[in-house]
């Protein structure tokens, strides 16, 4: 496995591998049902994101997956207590809910071409208009499927399987290094 | 002879000389040349040899467009066959090479085919090498692609490196001439996001060249300050950047080239644009077309346009003296620019029965000889122009006059660039005035909308008056931007002069002279390339080829690297001249993407090397990696095949991890194999459905082995599942099974049973897993310590959470070896460190890593079935003898009513059994796949019929013989008997005992310990 702090600067833009310190929890519900959106606002203290964002809460970050998904990021050591509340929560609401933490690495492009950078492997548009900071897309980076987001400009987070992270730093790396399109940046 | 002039060329820099080599010889040209260019200022007449006939061929036009001069560029890895002269950039220490000729450019022995030309006509390839039988691949194939090869591909990895690049747009404007920079500005004004894409190194398109006026000042001027306040509007500007294909949607594709050779700028060679627009301005420009006339591709005949660009662009001048014949005023220009260089016009050959319009009375105030209603009767030279003949344009090309010239401008006229309009489905329309095809902006591509995706502007739209272009791009970028809503701001659009008020049409010249003879038609080439001449279209149409893209392809007119970019529409209105149709009632051949031809490279893109594919690791490779493992690919994952120790063989290997895991006891990373969460108060009525057996009744704290099966009843995945919880099971797949079995139980939810409440997550990821197997298994784990595992409180089939060690596990107490075993779960992060803790504890129990060989010759000791051995998509629960695990009491389930079906349900079909070699046979094994046969009975040719074939096959160290199993007819009903199983050596076959197929502990002593 690379070092987890293993950076390449080039040009300004940074490529890490972020370390493990997060947790990460799949919310599978009816979205789209009121009583159980709300249900889920009430208890997160704010509304629940749309399609393409997330959102900050004093629970953690909501991530919109899918009509009927979540995921919830939280600090790992806050991983415990925040799975306990949901269950908590599922037996109010309609509601299954997985810890999976393990299941994904996080890597951070920061630097003003993070953009040029992403959009070497991702089919996103990411202009600022379209993308910035509370965006979230589920998409794929070249060859396998990554999440990306942006909790503040210009970095981006990617996720991608555990499996695949080593891909997904090379490519990231390479991408860094390369030409640069100068699209975005 | 070509030369390079004293001044003039507008993109040179005379200052820095460049040094290039071509076949061999050095040569110099200037910084800003193309190697066309370069070469033309250096004397080079001949640059290339036709694909068929190997005559010798020079430059005819000064782009993409360029069909003659291909040549191999760069060395070693880095050769680059067929690259076009005119648009490689010149750089210093450029390596070019010809092709297609042997032994040298000069003398080439291909050339004789030249001779038997009339023997070679169309077609001659179906109709000659028609026998003997087998003639076709062993003689003439080899022979003619020895013969008739282009360049020869690079030998050794390309060492460049390529990428591709998503880009996002309202508009992609393709072309930066006045048309596309005067549609780019406006919509940049309005606020689109604007991209302009140009093929060429520099901005401007013709207008720059042909001594354009734009607001009252030098075109260049106009262009300068438009790209600057396009950059200023935020529009993406990008170069040498081709445009290669539209698809559906407004995604076009377009290559950009970053490095020719000399500047590496980051290593990287090529971009490939992948572009999603809401809309395209086609303003991609047109190209001219040739005259079709007797001896027009002798070295020195060229297009009018390109001598006007050498000349401009680079000072050179094609000849000495230069003739130029033309149906249409245009190329009038080329006249007045070589006359304003100095150079000698001799004459300009008018097929028009008068030239009377505006330009031929500027170049007859030059004093330049006009001579109307006449055509090029002959072209004399071989190897480079050395006069013309003249005749009457009505005639069949009598000599009327003979004139003496060293090269020959032609023009018939020009062709809007309809390439990317028509890729998507845009319709064309015939245009009388212009005598070309244009777009029809009643047919245009269309967006997912409906509504117009693609709108041509300028010559692309079949404008070619240069004072109308921008007005016309201005109406195709406004409707652009209406039809996505955004209103146009007003932008006042350039006024363009060409300094001349009116231009008289151009007349249709097809063939010159009209009436041209039999052997004049044999020697008047249409397509350069591939070597099409009018005696070629004329055969076709007589042998009944009607439709324009069956004599394209009889012909093989506009199939070569060029695609047909200058002769598809000579050679269209020659054929529907031949048919007695008008040229629309003929229409065009189908345009396809690639606009010009792409690297490979760029295709790939970053997808070379370590970045070729993805390979799935799981937390415990790293382990794996550094302790001999041999890799075997498993879908996407590397999961270590056996671990070699020392210098021993894979055979050995395997024998030894299947003899120590028996004997003490082994550990296997199994992290890939799936793991599924089902949640919800009616998960255990979906498990119900996708499984075969019943699940909903599984005790908490146990496991289940289920089969799933498709709704054709074949299986498809099998596995362990755990009840968890009242509402929750965790389902276990097989590597390959992870994602796909995950996809189907959610499109059974999201698609037929949307109202039962149950959830499925894919935990595959989350954890790694552990297991360790052997007699010696609860030894090493209790060592570790944390949990109860005895056989009393926690027997075969349960499961437990709890602790070993440091670790949070789960721990699952299944058997896929026959061993006592327990498989650990844990967090994937903690996996190599489980692992590590693990490999340590047993080594006083002798322990040791196992890979998936091991692991198959384990569980084909206990006839457990593999899916995709045993399986094949074809094969069913019942024939591999598993009806125990299918519910008889079950209402329903995925494949129920297909098992129903009587042919699935028959006792003859194809049942797994065991196969048992003779001990005395005891390495010999047999082939995976190897089919079984009955020897008694042969079908009509004298064949054996097939009855089987073998679905898995080992070397069992257990039971130190060969083990297999198959599937055959009536398996079980044949224990005890022999058959025979084919082999590798022809007429050697196997004879095989077929036996039940557990060999080792039916009664499950060991996993039950």
């Amino acid at each position: 496995m690379p070092d987890s702090e293993a950076a390449v600067e080039i040009r300004g833009e940074i490529v890490v591998r972020l370390p493990e310190d997060y947790g990460m929890v799949s919310l599978r519900c009816a979205l789209d049902t009121v009583e159980i959106e709300g249900a889920l606002s009430r208890w997160a203290g704010t509304g629940m994101p749309g399609n393409g964002r997330f959102a900050r809460t004093n629970k953690g970050s909501f991530a919109w997956m899918a009509p009927d998904e979540l995921l919830l990021m939280v600090p790992l050591s806050e991983l415990e207590p925040t799975l306990e509340a949901v269950r908590d929560l599922g037996k109010s609401i309609p509601l299954s809910a997985a810890d999976v933490s393990d299941m994904r690495v996080l890597f951070e492009v920061s630097g003003t071409g993070s953009r040029d950078v992403v959009a070497k492997g991702a089919p996103l548009d990411l202009c600022s208009a379209e993308f910035g900071p509370g965006s979230f897309r589920r998409t794929r980076l070249a060859q396998v499927s990554v999440m990306v987001w942006m909790e503040k400009e210009p970095a981006i987070r990617l996720a991608c399987r555990r499996s695949e992270a080593d891909y997904v730093e090379e490519f990231l790396k390479f991408a860094a290094t390369r030409g640069n399109p100068g699209f975005y940046s | 002879m070509s030369k390079r002039l004293s001044e003039g060329g507008r993109l040179i820099d005379r200052e820095r000389t460049l040094r290039f080599a071509f076949d061999g010889k050095p040569y110099s040209g200037f910084y800003g040349d193309t190697l066309a260019s370069a070469l033309m200022a250096n004397g080079q007449k001949i640059i290339g040899r036709s694909f068929k006939f190997h005559r010798p061929r020079g430059l005819v036009a000064s782009g993409p467009e360029e069909p003659n001069a291909l040549v191999s560029l760069g060395e070693g890895p880095r050769r680059e066959p067929n690259q076009v002269a005119t648009t490689a950039e010149l750089f210093e220490g450029l390596v070019a090479e010809s092709q297609n000729c042997w032994p040298s450019l000069d003398f080439d022995v291909g050339a004789l085919s030249d001779r038997f030309s009339r023997f070679l006509p169309a077609g001659f390839y179906y109709k000659t090498f028609i026998s003997p039988k087998n003639g076709w691949y062993r003689l003439f194939e080899p022979a003619i692609r020895r013969m008739a090869g282009l360049g020869k591909p690079p030998e050794l990895p390309d060492p460049d490196c390529y990428e591709h690049f998503y880009a996002h747009a309202d508009i992609l404007v393709v072309g930066g001439g006045i048309a596309g920079l005067t549609a780019a500005r406006i919509a940049a004004a309005s606020g689109a996001r604007v991209l302009v894409v140009e093929q060429r190194p520099n901005w401007g398109g013709r207008s720059v060249v042909d001594n354009v006026r734009v607001d009252g000042a030098a075109a260049s001027e106009w262009v300068r300050s438009a790209v600057e306040e396009l950059e200023g509007f935020g529009a993406a500007m990008r170069l040498k950047t081709t445009a290669l294909g539209a698809y559906s949607h407004g995604y076009v594709l377009a290559c950009e080239r970053l490095s020719d050779g000399s500047n590496r700028k980051g290593g990287l060679r090529q971009r490939l644009w992948r572009i999603r627009a809401r809309k395209i301005i086609v303003a991609a420009g047109a190209i001219e077309r040739p005259l079709v006339c007797p001896g027009n591709d002798i070295p020195g005949v060229m297009l009018a346009s390109a001598i006007r660009d050498y000349l401009t662009d680079y000072g050179v001048a094609a000849g000495r003296e230069i003739v130029i014949a033309t149906n249409n005023d245009d190329s009038y220009r080329t006249a007045l620019a070589l006359s304003d260089a100095g150079i000698e016009v001799p004459a300009i050959i008018d097929t028009r029965p008068s030239a009377s319009g505006e330009l031929p009375g500027l170049a007859r105030e030059r004093g330049l000889r006009v001579i109307e209603s006449s055509g090029v009767a002959k072209i004399f030279g071989k190897r480079q122009v050395r006069g013309v003949a003249a005749c009457s344009m009505g005639g069949s090309g009598e000599i009327s006059e003979k004139i003496n010239c060293d090269a020959i401008a032609l023009s018939g006229g020009w062709s809007p660039t309809v390439h990317l309009w028509s890729h998507s489905g845009g319709k064309l329309r015939w245009d009388d005035h212009w005598v070309a095809f244009k777009p029809d902006p009643d047919f245009p591509p269309l967006g997912d909308d409906g509504i117009a995706v693609a709108y041509a502007a300028g010559a692309a739209n079949g404008e070619l008056l240069c004072r109308n272009i921008a007005a016309d791009a201005e109406m195709a970028s406004k409707r652009a931007l209406a039809d996505m809503g955004i209103d146009a701001v007003p932008v006042e659009s350039p006024a363009v002069e060409s300094g001349v008020e009116n231009e008289a049409p151009i007349e249709p010249a097809w063939l010159v002279p009209n009436n041209m003879s039999c052997a004049d038609r044999a020697r008047s080439w249409i397509d350069y390339q591939n070597d099409v001449k009018v005696s070629d279209i004329d055969l076709a149409a007589l042998e009944g080829y009607e439709s324009v893209e069956h004599a394209k392809r009889y012909t093989t007119l506009g199939m070569a690297t060029d695609q047909g970019k200058l002769s598809n529409v000579n050679g269209l209105a020659i054929l529907a001249s031949d048919l007695g149709t008008a040229i629309p009632d003929v229409g065009t051949t189908t345009f396809r993407p690639p606009y010009i031809p792409v690297a490979f490279g760029a295709i790939v893109g970053e997808a070379a090397g370590n970045l070729f594919k993805p390979v799935r690791k799981t937390p415990i490779h790293s382990w794996h990696d550094d302790n001999g493992a041999i890799w075997e690919p498993v879908g996407d994952w590397r999961r270590p095949f056996c671990y070699l120790r020392f210098d021993e063989t894979e055979r050995n290997a395997v024998n030894r991890e299947v003899l120590g895991t028996r004997q003490g006891v082994g550990l296997l990373d199994a992290s890939t194999l799936g793991k599924i969460l089902v949640s919800g108060p009616d998960a255990g009525r979906l498990l119900d459905m996708v499984y075969t057996g019943v699940m909903s009744s599984l005790p908490l704290g146990k496991c289940k082995y289920g089969l799933m099966c498709n709704e054709n009843g074949f299986l498809m995945d099998d596995g362990v599942v755990a009840r968890i919880d009242e509402q929750t099971f965790l389902c276990h797949t097989t590597t390959g099974g992870a994602d796909r079995i995950h996809a189907w139980m959610e499109e059974w939810l999201q698609t037929e049973w949307w109202e039962w409440r149950a959830h499925v997550h894919n935990l595959t990821e989350q954890y790694a897993q552990i297991c360790v197997a052997g007699p010696k298994a609860r030894e090493l784990l209790e060592k570790v310590g944390g949990m109860d595992l005895s056989k009393a409180s926690f027997p075969f089939m349960g499961w437990r959470d709890g602790r070993i060690g440091e670790f949070n596990v789960r721990v699952f107490r299944i058997s896929f070896s026959g061993e006592l075993s327990f498989e650990l779960a844990v967090r994937a992060r903690e996996g190599l460190a489980l692992w590590e803790t693990l490999m340590d504890a047993g080594k006083e129990f002798g322990a040791l890593p196992y890979g998936t060989e091991c692991l198959h010759v384990m569980r084909a000791e206990k006839g457990f079935i593999m899916i995709g051995d045993e399986t094949d998509g074809t094969v069913t629960p019942q024939d591999l003898g598993l009806h125990w695990a299918i519910s008889k009491k079950k209402f329903d389930f995925i494949g129920k009513r297909a098992l129903e079906r009587s042919y699935l349900n028959g006792s003859n079909r194809w049942r797994l059994v065991g196969l048992e070699l003779p001990r005395f046979k005891s390495k010999e094994q047999l082939e995976d796949g190897a089919y079984l046969y009955e020897t008694s009975a042969v079908n009509e040719h004298g064949h054996a019929k097939m009855i089987g074939r073998v679905t898995s096959t080992y070397y069992s160290p257990t039971l130190e013989r060969p083990i297999a199993m198959a599937l055959v007819e009536s398996g079980p009903d044949r224990f005890g008997e022999f058959i025979t199983i084919n082999s590798k050596d022809e007429g050697k076959a196997i004879v095989a005992k077929i036996v039940e197929p557990v060999f080792l502990d039916s009664e499950g002593k060991r996993q039950n310990a």
